[in-house]
């Protein structure tokens, strides 16, 4: 394979796996939760911005062009957690005001807006985190002690957003077949009558949202580890819309739906031409992709409105009565 | 049996001694100028079935969405089980034991039966992001349990064939007896029920007046909110008849008939 | 002397999103759904008057029609071949809105397929500018204020005197009773779309005439402006939406004075602030009211 292909495949593969973790969050939270995030980019930029200006070091010497808060020089691993944190935190600031809506749609309303606040405010304000420029020349993860070369790191960083893919897809299976993911999508269901049974809707809404924020700004600190820069044009409101997308096609509520919504989407049909190494872009073309993607959606939601994985029925299998009692418990079935 | 009575010294939230397990003191609440309760006081005893009557707009319905959480109350008092439980969250009242159901079907349509059911236990192990990140080892044994509790339900109610169809698969009837029964695995000690009956046919309806009698001989306390004055009749062992906001007069269905006043206002209407 | 010409530009932004604004709470009021479409539709009249206007060579004022009635024709067939036909199949709003922000795409991007990515700009006669009251507009602002009054007493006369009016005013308030009362709300629904959309395109054009150059993005750049001030008056309320045209008008000119940046932000701030606050507008309808409390 010559380098442009090998290059080809590591960035289409590392965005693969950031974006299978996205949806997965995304599917959290709309999929299974209900909550209309329209500004699930802001979480991943906050993740990526975060990763980047923790590894960047401080501000000034030899990155004097570009001018952010919070520098530093943080063990990678450690600016990782911190980046994921900070999604969640932004994620309860945001959610404590934009889940209050008492309709779904309001809330997506609320969210779309603060998402656009956010990238008027940080393209505006350049002294926060580089302005429209963003910021560049963020280190590799590991880079400096393993001294591989170009390609050899590249595969290196997919074998690294592999592991990341496996841990979330760990946290996530453990959530959603949960008791608790019961009441989530009892939540989405009917949320006046899930407060009828006893269920803190609010605090729980919330806490779907905090999960998908620290998960989407996750995602965001893996992708920005690769493509070492980041700026408001990588997070607008129509980045969202295409993971709504990806979740749609995949299945709503259902995680291996939502990863193989995003591969299709997003890596066979958007990144899988965008980045091929033979194929010269134009707008028209751009043009005609973002329509036929529009096409998928209403097409999608018309023939096929569950997706083509569609959420799980949970069946329980009859307890046994003698002492094994370890098969009583939910055993999903593929439909 | 009222806690409260032999309680003179009474703790921090008592309030005076309730008549019953639940007490409505004076709810007053006006929506834009509509006085939708003026007033309306009375008092459950506990291991009754309560019927609340009136004509449309006798705010029946506001009672029921006052004294359950889901609407801000005007002013007055709700005493459930000698707290004043006035203004709490709907969740929070559901966890005391005071739980209600809809007039208009609410089963959660994307969940199987059984699943609905389940959502409705207090407390269910695993149901916290901690719990669930435990892990299915964590939380299978108690869930063996609640599902078991769910089929006990299901096969009172006769929906144990219908135990993995979600609920937007059922018929109109079964829907009713769907949040019925998912209601009571909250194990409540109040059950207010908003029109229970509307939609289901006659022999079902029957068969659910006795599970209802049989849920009160076993100690639970019912009000229901009905039109159909022929399961009132039979059901209730008190009637609360409401006009226009008010209490128009409360008593057995024998003494409700008896009242002048009742008749001309609604039951000969 | 600033704050006159502040005064100025508000009046004129203010009149733009009127018409935007009460479009967009017309159709609104009658299905419930927030349709983001609105904002490429919007767009979509803009074209329509540059075809007109620079390709065409007719008068910008033809152009202006011209995009009302591109706005129409879009908007009714819009609900005709999508909108309607999932509402019939019972989608919720959440996946509703899904829908719509679909179409906005396929629209944004078909016209930029078509038309590029460069700024266009419309042939607009070479005016003076007017001193009134201490303002100084130009003559095509005048006129867009102008505009904007004569389509929205017409829409007064058209809701209070006509038959039709209390049909749409009646479907809004409240659909199956309206239905049953013998009104033909399918259709009533449908001319309501085509209205909004008439009035959306005239936001469009008169919007992108203000703003000297437009591109594809224009129209979805204004569109939570517009939504901020429908949202302001009570969404679903024309009355009301006019009060927050102006509302949002004036502050976010007034805004400009402070910082440029700041312009957006505002409208934006209003817009969450109502939907936190009083999501049913400054002056909620009696439907809304009931609808409030839990069922």
């Amino acid at each position: 394979m010559t380098t442009a292909w090998q290059f080809y495949f590591i960035t289409l593969l590392t965005y693969s796996g950031v974006n299978i973790i996205a949806a997965w969050a995304l599917n959290l939270q709309y999929g299974l939760g209900g909550i209309l995030n329209f500004a699930f980019i802001i979480f991943q930029a906050v993740g990526a911005y975060a990763a980047a200006v923790l590894t960047l070091g401080p501000a000034g010497g030899i990155t004097t062009f570009q001018t952010y808060v919070g520098g530093a020089h943080l063990p990678w691993l450690l600016a990782l957690v911190v980046a994921t944190l900070a999604g969640g935190v932004l994620a309860l600031l945001v959610g404590l005001v934009a889940l209050r809506p008492k309709r779904t749609d309001y809330q997506g309303m609320v969210l779309l807006t603060v998402a656009i606040i956010a990238a008027v405010v940080v393209t505006d304000e350049k002294g926060w985190l580089n302005g429209a420029s963003g910021l560049v020349g963020v280190p590799k993860p590991f880079n400096e002690s393993l001294g591989l070369g170009l390609i050899e790191y590249g595969w290196f960083y997919v074998g690294v957003v592999a592991v990341a893919v496996v841990l979330v897809f760990i946290v996530i299976h453990l959530l959603t077949s949960s008791p608790w993911c019961r009441q989530v999508r009892a939540m989405r269901e009917d949320p006046v009558a899930a407060e009828a049974l006893g269920l803190n809707v609010p605090a729980r809404r919330l806490q779907v949202f905090v999960i998908g924020g620290a998960i989407a700004a996750f995602s965001g600190a893996l992708l920005v580890g690769y493509i070492g820069s980041w700026s408001p044009g990588a997070w607008g409101p129509g980045e969202t819309f295409l993971l709504f997308v990806c979740i749609v096609v995949g299945g709503l509520g259902n995680n291996f739906g939502a990863a193989v919504g995003s591969v299709l989407v997003l890596t066979v049909l958007f990144n899988g031409l965008a980045y091929l190494p033979i194929f010269s872009y134009t707008t028209a073309a751009e043009a005609l992709q973002l329509v036929l993607l529009g096409l998928i959606v209403i097409a999608f939601l018309w023939f096929k409105p569950r997706g083509l994985f569609p959420e799980r029925r949970r069946r329980f299998a009859f307890p046994s009565a003698g002492p094994d009692r370890g098969t009583a418990v939910a055993v999903e079935e593929a439909r | 049996m009222i806690a409260s009575e032999s309680d003179p010294a009474g703790a921090d939230r008592r309030v005076q001694p309730a008549a019953g397990i639940l007490e409505v003191r004076d709810l007053h609440k006006d929506f834009g100028g509509v006085h939708a309760l003026a007033g309306a006081s009375f008092y459950v005893e506990q291991g009754t079935i309560t019927g609340l009557i009136g004509p449309n707009g006798a705010g029946k319905s506001t009672l029921i969405n006052l004294v359950s959480g889901f609407t801000p109350p005007g002013s007055g008092q709700v005493v459930y089980d000698g707290e004043d439980i006035t203004g709490h969250s709907a969740h929070q009242i559901a966890r005391l034991g005071l739980v209600r159901t809809f007039q208009l079907s609410s089963e959660f349509a994307r969940l199987t039966v059984i699943e609905n059911l389940l959502t409705a236990v207090p407390d269910q192990r695993g149901s916290t992001v901690l719990a669930a990140l435990r892990g299915k080892r964590y939380w299978r044994r108690a869930e063996e349990e609640s599902v078991a509790r769910a089929r006990e339900f299901l096969g009172r109610f006769g929906l144990t064939d219908v135990e993995d169809l979600y609920g937007a698969e059922l018929s109109g009837g079964q829907k009713r007896l769907l949040e019925i029964s998912r209601a009571l695995m909250g194990r409540p000690r109040v059950l207010l029920l908003d029109e229970p009956f509307a939609g289901v046919n006659p022999t079902l309806a029957r068969e659910v007046e006795d599970i209802l009698r049989a849920l009160r001989d076993e100690g639970m306390t019912i009000v229901l909110v009905e039109h159909e004055m022929g399961a009132i009749d039979r059901l209730c062992d008190t009637v609360v008849v409401m006009a226009a906001g008010t209490v128009l007069a409360e008593g057995s269905m024998a003494e409700i008939r008896e009242n002048q006043e009742v008749v001309d206002a609604y039951l000969a209407g | 002397m600033e704050l006159n010409l502040a005064l100025g530009f508000g009046l004129v932004t203010a009149s733009i999103l009127a018409l935007g604004a009460v479009g967009f709470t017309l159709q609104f009021g009658i299905t419930n759904i927030f349709n983001l479409s609105f904002g490429q539709v919007m767009t979509v009249g803009m074209f329509a008057a540059y075809l007109i206007n620079v390709q065409g060579g007719q008068s910008l004022w033809v152009g202006v029609l011209g995009g009302a009635l591109a706005g129409a024709v879009v908007s009714g067939f819009l609900n005709k071949t999508v909108f309607m036909p999932f509402l019939r199949r019972g989608v919720s709003l959440d996946g509703i809105i899904i829908v719509s922000l679909a179409v906005g795409l396929v629209l944004e991007n078909v016209m930029l397929a078509f038309a590029g990515p460069s700024f266009k700009a419309y042939n607009q006669p070479r005016t003076h500018s007017i001193h009134v009251l201490g303002m100084i507009l130009t003559v095509q602002q005048l006129l867009i204020i102008g505009i904007s009054v004569a389509a929205l007493v017409g829409l007064h006369l058209l809701l209070r005197q006509t038959r039709l009016g209390k049909a749409m005013r009646a479907t809004a308030a409240n659909a199956g009773l309206a239905r049953t009362s013998g009104i033909a709300t399918d259709r009533v629904t449908m001319i309501a779309w085509c209205l909004s959309g008439a009035l959306c395109g005239a936001a469009g054009v008169t919007f992108a005439l203000n703003l000297a150059t437009f591109d594809t993005t224009t129209g979805s750049s204004l569109l939570l402006v517009v939504i901020a001030a429908a949202v302001f008056g009570g969404v679903g309320q024309p009355y009301g939406a006019m009060l927050g045209a102006l509302v949002i008008g004036l502050a976010t000119e007034f805004a400009a004075l402070v910082s440029p940046n700041l312009k957006e932000v505002i409208a934006f701030a209003i817009l969450v602030v109502m939907l936190l606050v009083r999501p049913d507008g400054l002056i909620p309808s009696a439907a809304t009211k009931e609808t409030m409390g839990a069922r």
